[in-house]
């Protein structure tokens, strides 16, 4: 089962095969959820957003059409990120900067585990200049630079160029160096 | 590739070549070595990257993949079932739609004959003759 596509898992799913579904949902459940929180800034909204997605999924499986991409699995990834962007988009409610569960998640430098202080309030900067850009520029910064998503795939996910996105990229990053200029790179990178 | 091109690639997708659209990256790598106007620009970038770096791994997913699946196929047992009725020639919603077809022509033909149409007062010829002419309706609406 693990090395079906996922356009096989999804037209599997879609005759009602559960196992099928279990297999997608743990192949993307980790990135949907990590995409989610970064750019609603809250793990209850995220948790929310992920299940509403994957139950869109379920509900889709039965009308899912495998793709004439030679890509293959990809498009699957690039409906349900889409479907995770636009909910986390909807939600309307900006992140609130200061409790941004993020603080608590930061790089973890010290072979014991344990965080420096210092470090936390850099993450807290960090998750806090990130969660006061623009939408679309918070989504793309997150799906290009901490999800690690192609520039294709992720234009492909905001429904814009990728000339667009590279715009907006441009932005979020002028905007994240400008509230953060102060910072201490030696301390912010552990 | 020339340097301004290289100079927007950084600005809009850090100093990592990893994160450079991939058919732009070896030129890029290549350029990046012989260009010094653009350490200005790769010196920016690496340290926003650098500060980026401090805000890792927001979120364990919140619940397990097979828990979550479960809860989710549990809640609808077969997909589709909850799909909207006329968009997709479902075998099972035609029974449903052609009856209340056929009901709703049945009520108005009824309401219509009146007093006149009393089955008990009918010969078998009538009755076969009566529901034939429902039945063409209800072909000719579908």
């Amino acid at each position: 089962m693990q090395s079906k596509s996922d356009d096989d898992l999804m037209l599997a799913a879609g005759g009602g095969d559960a196992a099928a579904f279990g297999c997608l949902v743990a192949r993307h459940l980790p990135r949907a959820s990590a995409l989610a929180a970064r750019i609603v800034g809250s793990r209850s909204d995220a948790e929310e957003i992920v299940q509403e997605a994957f139950l869109r999924a379920w509900i889709k499986a039965p009308d899912w059409r495998r793709r004439a991409d030679p890509a293959g699995g990809a498009t699957f990834a690039t409906w349900l990120y889409r479907v995770v962007v636009n909910l986390c988009l909807d939600r309307k409610r900006r992140p609130e900067p200061a409790g941004l569960d993020a603080a608590a998640h930061v790089a973890d430098p010290a072979p014991d585990g344990l965080a420096t202080a210092t470090q936390r309030q850099i993450a807290a900067r960090v998750a806090s200049a990130v969660a006061n850009l623009p939408d679309r520029q918070r989504a793309a910064l997150v799906l290009c630079h901490y999800e690690g998503v192609s520039n294709v795939e992720a234009a492909a996910i905001l429904d814009v160029s990728v000339g667009a996105l590279e715009s907006l990229l441009v932005r979020a990053r002028r905007q994240l160096r400008t509230a953060l200029a102060d910072l201490n790179v030696e301390e912010a990178g552990g | 590739m020339n340097p301004e091109r290289l100079i927007e690639i950084l600005n809009a997708y850090g100093a990592d070549p990893m994160r450079w659209p991939a058919e732009e990256r070896e030129a890029a790598r290549a350029l990046l070595a012989c260009a010094p106007e653009v350490r200005a620009t790769l010196r920016e970038a690496m340290d926003l990257d650098h500060a980026l770096r401090a805000w890792t791994n927001p979120v364990e997913p919140p619940f397990d993949a097979a828990r979550l699946s479960a809860r989710i196929t549990a809640s609808r047992p077969r997909p589709g079932v909850f799909r909207p009725l006329f968009r997709r020639r479902s075998v099972l919603a035609w029974p449903s739609v052609a009856g209340l077809a056929a009901a709703a022509v049945a009520g108005f033909l009824v309401g219509w004959a009146g007093p006149d149409f009393n089955l008990r007062d009918r010969t078998d010829a009538e009755l076969v003759d009566r529901l034939a002419l429902l039945s063409t309706i209800e072909d000719a609406t579908w």
